[in-house]
């Protein structure tokens, strides 16, 4: 199997094969074949006969043999009997079917795999099965697609969770050694990461907006005064409030707000040390939004989802 | 960035509203924000002088119901329009998604949509984007007053062919929404085509 399939892919291609033979009685086996990581190889995941245990002998190359042909043009080719075609690279002698119908696995117009039947009679499959074949493939590649993403999301959902709860645990941490009303971790594009403490009325999502804005402004301000690197702490004293915001690494911003009493040293020396503890998760939360996963159909379902919101407008 | 928190399941997104001064981005912007659902969007927060010009950024965030168990928030932003506040426009430009070029439609502007375009292509290069794959929406505001020039004339002047545009009248709220869907559908396919494994064949 592919690294990131889970058993949920497994059952996806099990039931996609269960659906081929059975609408396609003409067939005596199905096998689904997906492109490996490398873009060379396909590999064999699953077939009627064999259940998902994997059959070596089953790999193929990409642009040779039928499949590989059939994934590289990205077209469906049907061999009538496949002692008579010089495509088919035959293994066993005789081989052990004589019809083979290949269809691509296709999603987004791009060839992720393919769908192959063989029968043990020549001249076993029509123009009826190919488009038959066509139709089950186009649903069997986007419900495989999204049985990935759906595996890979889980271990990133896991990786990011643990992370965030131990952001979680540095904030509060912080709220409470400071008798802070808020704490925020933000990036530096105004996207709020995490929060701790009541806040009152505060918008925390405008608030990370406005912070960001303002590490912005003031590290321009730090060039044109000729400094060498942004200015890394920022203090705005009110008559109520103090607001203190500190970068973490390049991309982040950490923003306490305390009450005007408390003491502005204890205030940058726990900030300081929060900084260093935050610098790590926060770091391996960016490097997870590389992993962007978003299943298919997702547009269409955003587009009605939108009609809803604007609807009547 | 598109940024997902997987823990309470948000796909983030920041949208930019660009263009030359007066040329209705903020306007645009309160139109969106008077006609969406109070439950699904945020205060708009307009940095601006006393002569209610923008100085630096409006703001306000929007999102949608759950899709597929992800909940869309889009952050929406216009930029400063005026020459003088380039650094901030390069400064909003930090982290966006998508952008929403809004055109002001009278001939005697065209020179202003020219250089603010240009500054646009040379900002989002700055920030390691390339302006030519960049999801981009053109919005040709202002086509209620007589002396409009035509919008392929415009489209063509700008160099973006290719591009999805709308007409609208940001004051009477004619085109904005419009604009505004194509805008999030252009970024969330963006988005779901660097999801797959081969994003550059997928976009050719």
């Amino acid at each position: 199997m592919i690294e990131g399939f889970d058993n949920r892919s497994e059952q996806v291609f099990l039931s996609i094969l269960d659906m081929v033979m059975k609408s396609i009685p003409a067939a005596t086996d199905a096998t689904i074949h997906l492109l490996g990581e490398e873009g060379e190889r396909l590999l064999p995941q699953a077939s009627s006969l064999y259940g998902t245990k994997v059959i070596e002998k089953l790999k193929m190359r990409v642009g040779k043999g039928i499949a590989g042909l059939a994934v590289q043009n990205a077209e469906v080719i049907y061999v009538p009997d496949v002692i008579e075609d010089p495509r088919f690279l035959q293994y066993e002698s005789p081989p052990l079917f004589r019809s083979l119908m290949v269809v691509p696995l296709m999603v987004d117009g791009r060839a992720m795999g393919s769908i192959s039947m063989t029968s043990e009679r020549m001249n076993a499959f029509t123009l009826d099965h190919e488009r038959l074949l066509n139709s089950l493939a186009k649903q069997a590649g986007i419900a495989i697609e999204n049985a990935q993403l759906s595996g890979k999301a889980g271990e990133v959902e896991e990786a990011f969770t643990d992370q965030m709860e131990g952001i979680e645990r540095i904030l509060t941490g912080l709220q409470s050694r400071t008798q802070a009303t808020f704490v925020l971790l933000a990036d530096t594009s105004g996207q709020l990461i995490s929060q701790a403490g009541p806040g009152g009325n505060l918008d925390s999502t405008i608030f990370s907006a406005l912070a960001a804005g303002d590490v912005a402004a003031t590290g321009e301000m730090a060039k044109q005064v000729g400094e060498k690197e942004s200015f890394r702490f920022l203090l705005h004293e009110g008559d109520e409030n103090n607001v203190y915001i500190s970068y973490v690494g390049e991309s982040f911003l950490l923003a306490v707000i305390v009450n005007k009493g408390v003491n502005i040293g204890l205030v940058r020396l726990f900030m300081r040390m929060a900084v260093r503890e935050l610098a790590p998760p926060a770091e391996e939360l960016e490097a997870l939004q590389a992993q962007e996963l978003i299943g298919v159909g997702f547009g269409g379902a955003l587009a009605e989802e939108m009609e809803e919101a604007f609807g009547g407008v | 960035m598109m940024f997902i928190n997987w823990k309470l399941r948000e796909i983030n997104l920041k949208i930019v509203y660009y263009g030359p001064a007066f040329s209705g981005k903020t306007t645009t912007l309160e139109y969106i924000h008077a006609k969406t659902n109070p439950e699904l969007r945020g205060d708009l927060v307009k940095l601006k002088t006393r002569k209610e010009r923008t100085v630096y950024f409006d703001f306000m965030q929007l999102e949608l119901g759950r899709i597929k168990g992800l909940k869309p928030k889009f952050k929406l932003y216009t930029v400063p329009g005026q020459a003088i506040y380039g650094a901030s426009r390069k400064l909003v430009l930090r982290g966006v998604d998508g952008v929403v070029y809004v055109v002001d439609s009278q001939w005697e502007r065209l020179m202003a949509n020219l250089e603010t375009m240009r500054d646009l292509e040379e900002n989002l290069l700055g920030l390691g984007y390339d302006p030519e794959s960049f999801p981009f929406v053109l919005q040709f505001n202002k086509r209620d007053l007589p002396n409009i020039a035509p919008i392929e004339l415009l489209r063509t002047q700008l160099g973006r062919d290719g591009v999805p545009c709308f007409a609208s009248v940001a004051t009477q709220g004619i085109g904005v929404l419009d604009t505004l869907k194509a805008a999030i559908n252009l970024v969330m396919t963006s988005a779901r085509q660097r999801a797959t494994p081969d994003g550059r064949a997928d976009r050719e």
